[in-house]
């Protein structure tokens, strides 16, 4: 009975601990240089960005349900100043989408 | 053997809790423009606005360490490649602009494209000790939404220093110049002189880019008194940080972005446009000639 209960407790450890890491499906913090936007149309309209965080990169797709602190307009204004921005973003569907959006 | 079951169980409900890594779900890498390996820099390509015609086109550099290439000894070479074309079709020579000296610069030439689409741009960086070839691609749209080169600029009433108590009303500039809000942009496109309109907004875009371009036309303007200048800031002043809506101004002159810098001639019509930045350099030399 003990030994069950050991192995039972040790197998919530390993199962929890594996989940509290970077595994999770929470936001996710992506810091890197504006390399590429997909335009609306319309003044701050865009789509989607790209950030390029060292090797990777990253397309982040805005979401029009979001209010960000952050002009979209001036998105462009980081990507021809290489000045790197710091994004939340979260998968849906299998893509990356801005939670928040700032300077960094 | 139920001791074997339970840990085989075990591994399984780890395995499937480690499943979601930031490296394959969570984050997601694009392909898209990704740079060869093994090369030195990066190529961004800064305007947001490209067009069938021709273009003045911004390319920024960036190094192995993700910081911009400032390096006014390096000429980029540029072929481009229509959409469904095996060679390039144009070429263009894009030289190192300073627009803050000695902090902000990009690589500025014309190109011309012919047809809309994926165009790809294969470019030669040479000299400043760099010898690279790289490339990335960019669409180019049938037409923009800003006014074209020779284009009457619209004009739009925007509000002027006889309209409000105190500049600040009008200006989000610390130190703003009287002379940028005597007249509003369609009294400055009727006016018969050559003017400078500025959509920026020093307060609530301080990026190194955007924040210092009024300060740039404000530093061009003491050497052009025959010249009228315009600074219109694209949010509504009343609803921001709240909302940042824009100005009737910015959508009547179609702006994807901000900043932007368009000079008109004694017409109204417009001789030069420019996104993001300009160089003090490029607008004396275009408000010389007008």
């Amino acid at each position: 009975m003990m030994r069950r209960s050991f192995v039972v407790g040790l197998g919530l450890v390993l199962i929890l601990g594996a989940c509290s890491g970077e595994g999770s499906n929470g936001p996710r913090e992506i810091v890197g240089l504006v390399v590429d936007i997909q335009s609306g149309g319309g003044f701050g309209e865009v789509k989607s960005f790209t950030v390029k965080e060292g090797d990777e990169q990253f397309e982040i797709f805005v979401d029009p349900d979001v209010t960000y602190d952050f002009p979209l307009a001036h998105l462009n204004a980081h990507r021809a100043g290489a000045e790197p921005v710091r994004v939340e973003a979260e998968t849906r569907g299998g893509k990356l989408f801005a939670v928040a959006i700032g300077d960094a | 053997m139920r001791r074997v079951a339970c840990i085989a169980l075990l591994a399984t409900l780890v395995a499937s809790a480690c499943s979601s890594s930031p490296d394959t779900e969570d984050r997601i890498p694009t392909t898209k423009g990704a740079p060869t390996p093994g090369q030195e820099v990066f190529p961004v390509i800064a305007s947001s606005e490209i067009v069938v015609g021709t273009n003045r086109l911004q390319i920024g550099l960036i190094d192995t360490n993700d910081a911009p290439v400032r390096s006014p000894e390096t000429t980029l070479r540029v072929a481009f490649v229509g959409p469904g074309d095996e060679e390039p079709t144009s070429k263009s020579t894009m030289s190192f602009l300073w627009t803050i000296k000695p902090v902000q610069g990009l690589w500025v030439g014309e190109a011309f494209f012919g047809t809309p689409g994926e165009w790809e741009a294969l470019i030669e960086v040479v000299g400043g000790g760099y010898d690279a070839s790289v490339g990335t691609t960019f669409e180019v749209k049938q037409e923009g939404t800003t006014p074209q080169i020779g284009e009457k600029g619209p004009g739009v009433d925007t509000p002027t220093s006889s309209d409000v108590a105190d500049l600040s009303e009008i200006t989000t500039d610390s130190d703003p110049d009287p002379r940028f809000y005597e007249l509003s942009i369609a009294e400055a496109l009727k006016a018969g002189r050559p003017a400078v309109i500025v959509f920026a907004t020093p307060k609530f875009c301080s990026s190194q880019v955007c924040g210092p371009t009024l300060t740039i036309v404000k530093d061009v303007s003491r050497r052009f008194p025959g010249v009228n200048f315009v600074h219109v800031e694209p949010y509504d002043l009343d609803k921001v940080p709240e909302e940042l809506e824009p100005v009737p101004a910015v959508t009547a002159w179609g702006l994807p972005s901000e900043p932007w810098v368009f000079v008109t001639d004694g017409r109204g019509q417009v001789a030069g446009k420019y996104e993001g930045s300009v160089a003090p350099s490029e607008l004396t030399q275009l408000l010389r000639s007008l």
